[in-house]
């Protein structure tokens, strides 16, 4: 690279030099790398709005659900053929793209990589994701709430396609690790919200980087802004088509939109601050991410029926954040000492 | 069961009063009004992005103070209360206590030291945490579902403390932002308080913690004048915490007789503190004389900008991104402002020069301007 390329080009040669060469030895699922920014705004905007949003709605309108006046055939088959499990999917694989393009455009400056080997490592990545996700739900969240789910009756519309299929496909396991929840208590959080949530956010996340590729040939903003646009869209969608079919309460989803808005930053930055690069950087966000959950914690285990099972879940997880930010002091000063000899 | 409750408590109890100390310290040694995003000199330039991002931020560092206070204060109650039904009702006004403890402290910081109340609310925080987690796991152990009897005995808790929380940390700090405007700080306060206001208003930082800055001090600026030699050193508040002056002074005089050739005499810290303000103006004034230095500033753009204009004349190239080697850190004990790249060095820097100046009698005033300031409260000092 010259040296007269100056601004961003430079930023990115400097701190990745000479990977240009090794392009031909790239792996078949490329390592992701992090994007460059945790965005501010979207992570304290989110966490105000949700907890708002669980107190406000979500608790006080704990026992509503979607009136069945308001239903119409149309809608009914609508909801049963844009199956929300078929949105997520599809979105999931939006999202994967979204970070291979990033990861591309990255990786051209620094010379990594083929498309499908990035595209890989990144469905790889969100399928880990996705797969946590579920046994965190059945393992912890929805026990630690204990809320069966809202009665069935006779105007009830079940399961769409494939969600019906896919429950079903999963029951036998589901019913052998999990024996006593499988059955009760699937009310709280909505997993498929949860999920939603958590891909909104990784669809924000890498669709607000500064240096995110235009698409479409479309300006910065306007790329911007249809991600941003998909993103609620599927969010929407998804959110809706639950509670219109019954399979939620309205204090499912509310408690779904707390627990993945939090959750989703604190993983991020705790990713960020184990990171050597941007460690320094992003590691104080971590207190405030810890000052926070107070508040949060307090509105889940004031919802939930098992309250212990937060307190103690809340625990784990407070020590957890906290040897996090340990490792990443030492980490930092480690690459730091490193660099410097 | 129940003394493994007890210990359990305990220990979270300790964890958390830990925790505090560390957490709540950027809200105590924020002065007043400084918590508030108008403090924090935004850059006119910067996109409304990266202002709306600032005041988010804002508002949520205050949002957390309070609805942690609060709520510790309420999860307590909530936890003790859980035999009788009728304790319940105590949680309501548990959080309101809390808050009042929240805003009364925040307030008392402005005009007495935050230290003490630093300690306190830590401890505060710490020992009801004890009780919360206590009550809270023994009904779990009970089975007696408190979340369940809170529900029915005070259905309106979740949104009262939203709105309470919300309410009272708006508007203390809509008040205090006031007081600032009326009343801009005077001879009667402290420097202490002058000064955290003074460097955070420079750096635009808020959140810095000693135990990090210390290290960098160690690990990252010594290295770094060692290893390039000295250009300059900007001294500026040589108060505070000396261990790091300490590090630094003695660099900065090691770096500077080495390049002379001379030997390097230990001094009393008293003499090393005027030695290097001297020395440090004397070769300021040196080196933008010939008019080829560069500045590295430790500060994180873009709303510094402007700042650093106002405050120094000098013009900011786009920094984004500092990476973590040149990362030298301003904290409100003592204050680098800058280190110079060694020359010939500033086009493979390219990412890390910051400011190139283009007045020299402005950094002048500014020095002289700080040196007046000093003289007019250092006698207010502790």
């Amino acid at each position: 690279m010259s040296g007269s390329s100056r601004g961003v080009m430079h930023e990115q040669v400097g701190t990745a030099p000479s990977v240009g060469q090794h392009a031909s030895r790239a792996p078949r699922i490329a390592i992701p790398v992090l994007p460059r920014r945790v965005p501010l705004g979207f992570l304290y905007g989110s966490l105000l709005l949700s907890w708002i949003f669980m107190a406000v709605v979500g608790i006080r309108y704990h026992q509503w659900t979607y009136p069945t006046s308001l239903r119409s055939a149309w809608m009914n088959a609508a909801t049963f053929l844009a199956d929300p499990l078929l949105v997520q999917g599809t979105f999931a694989i939006f999202v994967a793209g979204l970070l291979t393009v990033y990861q591309v455009n990255v990786q051209r400056l620094r010379g990594v990589g083929p498309i499908v080997s990035n595209f890989f490592g990144w469905a790889v990545v969100i399928g880990l994701i996705m797969g946590t996700l579920w046994i965190l739900e059945q393992g912890v969240f929805k026990p630690s709430f204990e809320f069966a789910r809202p009665p069935q009756e006779e105007a009830a519309l079940g399961e769409a396609w494939l969600t019906a299929f896919a429950r079903n496909a999963v029951s036998v396991f589901r019913e052998r690790l999990f024996p006593i929840r499988a059955t009760q208590f699937q009310d709280v959080p909505s997993g498929f919200a949860v999920r939603q949530f958590i891909l909104f956010y990784l669809a924000l996340w890498i669709g607000s980087q500064p240096d995110f590729p235009r698409l479409l040939k479309l300006t910065e903003r306007g790329t911007r802004n249809l991600i941003y646009a998909i993103s609620t869209a599927a969010l929407a969608w998804v959110i809706f088509s639950r509670l219109y079919r019954h399979n939620h309460s309205l204090l499912a989803m509310s408690m779904a939109a707390g627990i993945s808005t939090f959750f989703f930053w604190a993983g991020l930055i705790a990713t960020y601050s184990m990171s050597r690069r941007y460690g320094a950087r992003y590691r104080r966000l971590l207190y405030q991410v810890l000052v926070a959950y107070v508040p949060f914690g307090i509105l889940f285990a004031y919802a939930s029926n098992e309250a212990g099972m937060w307190m103690g879940f809340s625990t784990v997880f407070i020590v957890l954040l906290f040897v996090v930010s340990v490792v990443s002091v030492w980490r930092v000063a480690s690459a730091e000492e490193r660099l410097e000899e | 069961m129940e003394s493994i409750a007890l210990a359990i408590a305990l220990l979270v109890g300790l964890f958390v009063g830990t925790l505090a100390y560390f957490l709540l310290r950027p809200y105590f040694e924020a002065p007043y009004g400084a918590l508030l995003p108008a403090r924090a000199a935004p850059d006119p330039q910067a996109s409304i992005g990266e202002r709306f991002d600032k005041v988010l931020e804002a508002m949520f560092r205050i949002w957390s103070f309070y609805a942690l206070t609060a709520g510790l204060f309420a999860l307590t109650a909530g936890g003790f209360g859980w035999p009788t039904q009728l304790g319940q009702h105590l949680t309501v006004t548990a959080l309101v206590v809390g808050l009042a403890f929240a805003g009364l402290t925040r307030v008392m910081c402005v005009t007495s030291s935050g230290f003490m109340l630093e300690t306190l609310m830590s401890f505060t925080l710490g020992f009801i945490t004890l009780f919360a987690t206590e009550g809270w796991l023994d009904s779990s152990i009970a089975h007696t579902v408190v979340s369940d009897v809170l529900r029915k005995t005070t259905p309106e808790f979740a949104t009262t403390y939203m709105v309470l929380s919300l309410g009272t940390a708006f508007g203390v700090e809509g008040i205090l932002a006031l007081l600032w405007r009326v009343a801009p700080l005077t001879r009667q306060v402290p420097y202490q308080l002058f000064r955290e206001y003074h460097e955070a208003f420079e750096t635009g930082e808020i959140g810095l913690y000693r135990g990090q800055v210390r290290s960098l001090c160690k690990k990252t600026i010594r290295p770094e004048i060692e290893r390039f030699g000295l250009d300059h050193l900007f001294w500026k508040t040589a108060t505070g915490d000396l261990e790091i002056a300490r590090e630094i002074i003695e660099a900065t005089a090691t770096a500077l007789a080495r390049q002379r050739g001379l030997a390097y005499v230990k001094m009393s810290t008293e003499d090393k503190q005027s030695f290097c303000r001297t020395q440090v103006r004397a070769e300021f004034v040196r080196l933008s004389s010939q008019g080829n230095f560069r500045v590295i500033m430790p500060v994180d753009p873009p709303w510094h900008r402007e700042t650093v204009k106002e405050q120094f004349g000098i013009e900011p190239l786009p920094v984004p991104d500092l990476g973590s080697r040149r990362f030298i850190v301003v904290n409100r004990r003592v204050a680098v402002l800058g280190v110079a790249v060694p020359p010939g060095d500033v086009e493979q820097l390219g990412a890390n020069v910051a400011w190139v100046p283009k007045e020299v009698g402005r950094i002048q005033e500014c020095l002289a301007e700080f040196e007046g300031l000093w003289d007019m409260y250092s006698s207010a000092l502790p």
